[in-house]
Order: structure tokens, then C-alpha cells, then sequence
């Protein structure tokens, strides 16, 4: 069981030998529908591992259901945080144990300034010291990722451009210093400028004490955050991991050959609706696409 | 400046009741005028006159009345701090009092009596009147005879329903306290006037009455409060009163009105404003409801004169078994006029609102606007909502939109929160300051937000 503190957990050291997150055959379950059929996946601190998959192949299920989203519900397999029961833990503890989900939809929330919610983050996870030190990390991020200080007045997301509310999931994973960031799309969406905001962003925390998991669909990622690791996923499973040079092939040729390659093995994908042929790339309406808003649990 | 009213206990009034004779004495007492004297005396007859309403009348179903103990209440306080400055002042007022911004001037009052007046030397010389309303009916009878009771008579009155004004008439027979505001013609307060109404003898009912004038191109900022103590034990009968305020905003007057109720969770009271409108006055009004175990606040806005633009926001938040029971009206009387609300209220354990607002759009009022929005969350199942929006259109070439909505809190902004580490109690305190934050946003002076937002934090923040 998990050392569950209420707030202001202490960052964690990695138990020696220890990885820093390792899943253990996951399944995982939107309203009784499997879509996360068993995967296993270990990330080091220090490692980054791409996922690629088409669209509708689960990486985003499997991202929310390792950051504790209710609607995702874990049917069975074990995931360790730290040598801790990742699953045991409500999201918050989660984050305050240092998992980080840069969001591919990030949530507006109007009314709450985003200064405020900024220091309240940095206040559960780091306690009341952080609060000294907030405002001068707080500028030399927003340099790095070039925000206005002006942001800091706005609402949550709200009103924000993509590529604002990207930066701003950047920012917020930067402040924060995860041990453990997934970043679920973070790149699609972004105009050339953006996008060189945002890898700078990511390239300026790299270093030996964050694993990155990064969620892509375009090798454009990747060449600026080069990968130590890259695995395909593809109807809710890892179907083929390998080096850099994998990452390299999808560009090039696309899932197709790994489809093919495995049905010669006799594996047989289950595709999922959206995963059709075209594997389309444009993004659904946040509306659309909120987990919480297609279960009928929001009023307002 | 620091002006002292001397209190003059009336303790030969000790432990009277709710009867005409009582009426009669506090009248005697405050010296009033004969005219004065009669107003009481008609509004005596009305309280006994209006039948009490009961779970069937009509905008009182859902309301529990028996919880008064109206045979038990004292008209009046004999128990009145003698204070001689700020600093003689109760601890709890003077933390009110300071909330670090400046002010034009400051009236509080004690158990009807007012204890403190502070009136800003600049604003006493530019014919601006801020004073206690008995003081204002002794020094400028001609204004207040004019204008007392025009908006909330102390009788009933043709077109009432016949329910009506049952607990207004009885603040009129006993109205004790109030403060007074006279704002002249093309005159600017620039910084607020405060009232604060401070209820510290639990056996006594409270029933202050005021009335502010806001005469042609004049305009104010006002911020109402009002507070009390809890009740000696959890038995006793619930503290009680009657509160009034009439705002009359002349010709191209304009009115910035916040007030914030923060009685005692074993008060039980009733809270009438009504503010009238000239031609192309304009008014934005913030009630915000924070206290009471039942509150009975009814804010009606009278769009009288041509191009009149009135602003309505409401904010409450209620917990253990608090009851909110508003009822709104936006009359728009004349041609071109505009009203806008917007309520929003947060009910936790077994909170219970109740918000019936009313937009009547009369005869000739062809050109005008009013919209209507009451949203409200709960924030358990036991927490209970009724939203009753209410359209009468009795004119063309009108736009009125109504909605109400009655909900849990955003789940999906809670888990988003819950995902940056924050605990759940303190993500889903955010979200409801989120919440709340549109009706705040709106108020029009900076120093009114922030007082808003300090006491809903303070509320919001009991729960951990
Ligand atoms: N909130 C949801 N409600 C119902 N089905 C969902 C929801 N989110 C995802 N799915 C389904 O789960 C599958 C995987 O979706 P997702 O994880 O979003 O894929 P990816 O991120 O790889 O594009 C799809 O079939 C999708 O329709
Ligand atoms: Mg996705």
C-alpha cells in the first residue's frame, strides 16, 4: 500500500534498482468496454520512450487511466510508482508523488486565475516553502516557454489558443518537476512556432531525474526530443517496440507493414472504430471528446 | 470626523413583545413626528391585518415559518455598547470595519442603535448626508417624508397580492435603526458608504429601515452589511428581524449596491430591498447571502423611468440546513429598459434555495431587455435546489431569456485540478470560487470584490 499523505507529499526517492514506473499488464476499461488489452511498459528516469499508435489505437485511455481519471476503470495489472501501487493512489496523490499528464485536451475552467491555481499546485506538492521561491521560478519558465506575465490574470485555459493551452500544460509540468511526464499530443495542433516554444520547453527539463513518456503521432516530435525507446500501440496493445529507428519507419511507411508483419505471426488486432482506414487526423471538440461530459456528470 | 450618537438604553421597553403598545413606545422614544407615529400605527394594522402565510400561499410554499417563535421575541434591545470611538467598538466590528480600503463614510449600528459615524470631512462638504435614519427624520423631515415608504409602504397596497408586505409592515410598526443617505444633484461619491448592522442581543428582534436617495446625474457606491450573534443555546429560538431598504435612484442617477448578509447561522430573518429607477438611472445591485438558518431576501428592481439599465447579481453559499428563500423581480415599467441578472448559489450537507425571480415586462414598456440566469450546484445529496424562473410579457418588441439550472459541481474541472496535486477539498473550493467568480467579476468597485471574495472565502474555507 501506498504512504497515502493528505497534501504535501514529499518527493520520493526511487527505491534502489527499482524502475521508476513500471506497468505490469494493464487492462483498462471505458464503461465496460475493454480498450487497454494488457500492456507492459518500464520507464526509467533519464529514459524518454515515444508511444505512437493511430488514432483511436488507446493512448490516450492509458494515460488518463495512469493518471486516476474515475471514468477509466483498471480491470487488472499492477503499476508501480517508485515501488508504490501507482493504482492505489487518488490522482492527486498521484501528481503530488510526481506523475505529471500534459493533457491532449487540456480543461478550461473560467473563473479561477491561473496565478492563483499555480501557486496552489506548487503549495500541495512542494508545501508552503515553494511559495518563496514561486514567483522567480514562475518568470524564468514563462521566458523559456515565451508567455506574458499577463497569463497569470487570465482564467484557466480559458479563451486560450491551442498552442497557448499547450505551453501552459508545459509550464505547469516544468513548475511542477514531475519524476514521471506523459505527454499525450502535445505537439498536434501547433503551428512551427509553437511547436519550437514547446520542444525547447520539454528539451530544457530533460535530464536524469524525469522519465518521459511522449504520446505522438509525428515523427516532427521526435526528432527535436530524440527518444530512447519507441513503442507502437495499436488496438490497446504495445505490438512492437524498438529504438529510435522504429519511430523512423512509421514516418516513412506507416502502420500498415507492422499490421502486416503481425498477422503473418498470426496476431489478429482488433482495429477500433475510430482507427479506421484513414486513421483521420482532425481533433474532435473538446465538448466531444471530455470524458466526463458523454457520462452526463456535469450540470453547468 | 467621529460624531457619537448617545445610545439611551430603552429599558422600560425590556422584554416587550410584538404588540401594538410596544409600536407605540419605541415611537415615543425615538421622538418621532406624529406622521411618523401614524405610519406605525397603519403599519401595526397591516402585520395584523395580511393573513401569516402559510405553506399554501402563493411564493410561500416552500417556505417553513413555524420556525419563528414570534410570541417569544423582544421588540427591542435594552442592551446597547457604549462606545465613545473606533477603538470602544466590539472586536468583531472593528476586524469588519478595517478591511483595508478607504471610505467616504461609515455608519454601524448596534441592536438598532447607532454606536458609530464616521463621515469623511470632503464628502460632508459637498451636501452629501450620511446618518442614522431616526437622526435623518428629526434634521431633514421633508426628504424623508417624502421618499420613507414610497417603495416599500408599511400597508398594502392596491395591486399587491394580498399576502404581501406581511413582514415588511412589521418593520414598519417597529424600525428601529437604519442609516440615511442623501447623495445631491450631479454629485459623485467616489468612495463607498458603508452601513454595517450588527445584531448582538439574541433575544431581540432587529428591524432597521433604510432609505437612500440618489438625486438626478448623482451617484453612489453603498456596501450593506449585516451580521448577528448566535442564539445563547442550540434550543433557544432563532434571533429575528425584519431588514428594509428602499433605494431611490432620480434621473440619471446611478447606484453601485453590494450587500452582504452574514448573520448568524440561528438567525432568522428577512432581508426586503427594492430600488427604483428614474429615467435613465441605472443601478448594479450584488446581494450576497452568506448566514442565516433561514433567510427570506427579496431584491426587487423598479425599471420606472425610460432607458433605465439595472444589473441584478445574487450570490449565495449555504451548509448544515441553511435556507435560502429569494425572491426577485425585475419590473420594467417604462419604455427601453434593460435588466440582467444573474444568481448563483453553492448548497452543501442539506442546504436548501429556493429562487423564484420574476421578470414582468408591463404595458408600454416596448423597447426593453431582461434576461434571467439562476445557476445553482450542490454539493451533496442532501442539498436541495428549486429554481422557479418567471416571465410576464405584457408588451411587444421586447427580448427576454430565462434559464435556471440545478446541479452537481464540474466534476470534470475538479479531476483537472485533482491531476496538479491539489487535495479534493481544496480543488473543489477553487471551483466554486470559479463559480462564483462571474457574479463577483461584476461588481463594479475593486475593493467591493475583494471584500466579497474574502468573506465567501471565509465561509467556503469552514469545511477543512
Ligand atoms: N470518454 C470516452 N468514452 C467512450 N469511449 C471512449 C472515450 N475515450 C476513448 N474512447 C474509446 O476508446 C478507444 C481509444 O481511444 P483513445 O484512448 O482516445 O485513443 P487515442 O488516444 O489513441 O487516439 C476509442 O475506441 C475511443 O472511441
Ligand atoms: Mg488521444
Amino acid at each position: 500500500m501506498v504512504a497515502a499523505p493528505a497534501t504535501n507529499a514529499p518527493v520520493h526517492q526511487s527505491p534502489a534498482g527499482g524502475a521508476t514506473l513500471a506497468i505490469r499488464n494493464l487492462h483498462v476499461n471505458i464503461d465496460s468496454r475493454e480498450i487497454i488489452h494488457g500492456i507492459d511498459l518500464t520507464v526509467n528516469k533519464g529514459e524518454v520512450h515515444a508511444i505512437l499508435g493511430p488514432n483511436g489505437s488507446g493512448k490516450s485511455t492509458l494515460a488518463y487511466a495512469l493518471m486516476g481519471h474515475p471514468r477509466y476503470a483498471v480491470t487488472s495489472g499492477e503499476v508501480e510508482l517508485k515501488g508504490e501501487d501507482l493504482l492505489a493512489m487518488s490522482a492527486d496523490e498521484r501528481s503530488r508523488n510526481g506523475l505529471f499528464l500534459c493533457f491532449q485536451y487540456p480543461t478550461s475552467i473560467p473563473g479561477i486565475q491561473m496565478g492563483n491555481f499555480l501557486r496552489l499546485a506548487m503549495k500541495a506538492r512542494f508545501g508552503d516553502a515553494a511559495i518563496k521561491t514561486f514567483r522567480k521560478e514562475l518568470t524564468e519558465k514563462l521566458r523559456i516557454l515565451k508567455m506574458d506575465e499577463s497569463y497569470m490574470r487570465r482564467y484557466l485555459n480559458e479563451g486560450f489558443s491551442g498552442g497557448e493551452k499547450k505551453k501552459a500544460e508545459i509550464l505547469q509540468m516544468a513548475l511542477l518537476k514531475p519524476e514521471i511526464a506523459i505527454m499525450d499530443e502535445t505537439d498536434s495542433g501547433l503551428d512551427v512556432d509553437a511547436f519550437k516554444v514547446v520542444a525547447d520547453g520539454v528539451n530544457a527539463m530533460r535530464g536524469p531525474d524525469v522519465g518521459f513518456v511522449v504520446i505522438t503521432h509525428y515523427n516532427r516530435m521526435l526528432e527535436y526530443i530524440k527518444p530512447d525507446f519507441v513503442h507502437v500501440l495499436i488496438g490497446g496493445k504495445i505490438v512492437k517496440s524498438g529504438g529510435p529507428e522504429l519511430a523512423l519507419a512509421v514516418d516513412q511507411h506507416g502502420y500498415q507493414p507492422i499490421l502486416e508483419e503481425l498477422r503473418e505471426q498470426g496476431v489478429e488486432i482488433e482495429l477500433m472504430e475510430e482507427a479506421g482506414a484513414t486513421y483521420a487526423r482532425e481533433e474532435p471538440t473538446e465538448r466531444e471528446h471530455d470524458p466526463f461530459r458523454s457520462h452526463g456528470l456535469t450540470g453547468l | 470626523m467621529t460624531t457619537l450618537v448617545a445610545p439611551g438604553t430603552p429599558t422600560e421597553l425590556r422584554g416587550a413583545g410584538l404588540n401594538s403598545d410596544t409600536s407605540r413606545a419605541i415611537g415615543a422614544w425615538r421622538g418621532d413626528p406624529d406622521w411618523v407615529l401614524d405610519w406605525r400605527a397603519q403599519a401595526w394594522a397591516a402585520w395584523e391585518t395580511i393573513p401569516m402565510p402559510t405553506s399554501t400561499t402563493e411564493g410561500w410554499r416552500r417556505t417553513n415559518l413555524r420556525i419563528l417563535a414570534l410570541d417569544k421575541v423582544h421588540a427591542i434591545s435594552d442592551a446597547v455598547a457604549h462606545v465613545t470611538s473606533r477603538a470602544d467598538l466590539p472586536a468583531s466590528l472593528q476586524k469588519a470595519i478595517d478591511t483595508g480600503f478607504d471610505h467616504g463614510a461609515v455608519l454601524v449600528q448596534e441592536n438598532g442603535t447607532t454606536i458609530l459615524t464616521e463621515v469623511d470631512a470632503q464628502l460632508a462638504g459637498t451636501g452629501v448626508i450620511v446618518c442614522d435614519i431616526h437622526e435623518a427624520i428629526h434634521r431633514y423631515p421633508e426628504l424623508v417624508r417624502a421618499h420613507l415608504g414610497t417603495l416599500v409602504p408599511p400597508r398594502w397596497q392596491p395591486g399587491m397580492p394580498s399576502n404581501a408586505g406581511k413582514f415588511e409592515a412589521l418593520n414598519a410598526a417597529f424600525f428601529n435603526g437604519g442609516t440615511f443617505v442623501y447623495v445631491p444633484k450631479n454629485t459623485t461619491v467616489a468612495l463607498p458608504v458603508r452601513s454595517l448592522v450588527y445584531q448582538s442581543d439574541a433575544d431581540a428582534a432587529f428591524f432597521p429601515r433604510s432609505l437612500i436617495i440618489v438625486d438626478e446625474n448623482a451617484r453612489l457606491t453603498y456596501l450593506d452589511e449585516y451580521t448577528s450573534v448566535n442564539t445563547a443555546s442550540p434550543e433557544a429560538p432563532p434571533v429575528f428581524g425584519s431588514a428594509v431598504v428602499e433605494i431611490i435612484i432620480k434621473d440619471g442617477g446611478r447606484v453601485d449596491y453590494t450587500s452582504i448578509q452574514e448573520w448568524s447561522l440561528s438567525t432568522a430573518g428577512f432581508l426586503t430591498q427594492r430600488a427604483s429607477l428614474g429615467n435613465n438611472a441605472s443601478c448594479n445591485w450584488v446581494a450576497v447571502v452568506l448566514g442565516g438558518m433561514y433567510t427570506r431576501g427579496t431584491a426587487d428592481v423598479l425599471l420606472q423611468g425610460k432607458g433605465t439599465r439595472a444589473d441584478m447579481l445574487g450570490l449565495a453559499f449555504g451548509e448544515g440546513t441553511q435556507v435560502f428563500d429569494f425572491h426577485t423581480l425585475q419590473d420594467h415599467q417604462s419604455p427601453f429598459t434593460d435588466s440582467d441578472q444573474l444568481y448563483k448559489t453553492a448548497m452543501r450537507d442539506r442546504a436548501h434555495l429556493i429562487y423564484e425571480g420574476l421578470i414582468n415586462i408591463r404595458t408600454g414598456s416596448y423597447g426593453s431587455n431582461g434576461y434571467q440566469a439562476n445557476r445553482n450546484v450542490l454539493l451533496s445529496d442532501t442539498a436541495k435546489a428549486d429554481s422557479i424562473p418567471m416571465l410576464e410579457i405584457s408588451d411587444n418588441d421586447v427580448l427576454c431569456t430565462h434559464g435556471s439550472s440545478v446541479g452537481p459541481i464540474d466534476q470534470t474541472h475538479v479531476y483537472y485540478l485533482l491531476t496538479r496535486g491539489l487535495p479534493r477539498p481544496v480543488a473543489e473550493r477553487l471551483v466554486i470560487q470559479g463559480f462564483f467568480e462571474p457574479v463577483i467579476e461584476r461588481i463594479a468597485v475593486d475593493d467591493l470584490k475583494d471584500r466579497v471574495r474574502a468573506a465567501v472565502d471565509r465561509k467556503i474555507g469552514e469545511q477543512d
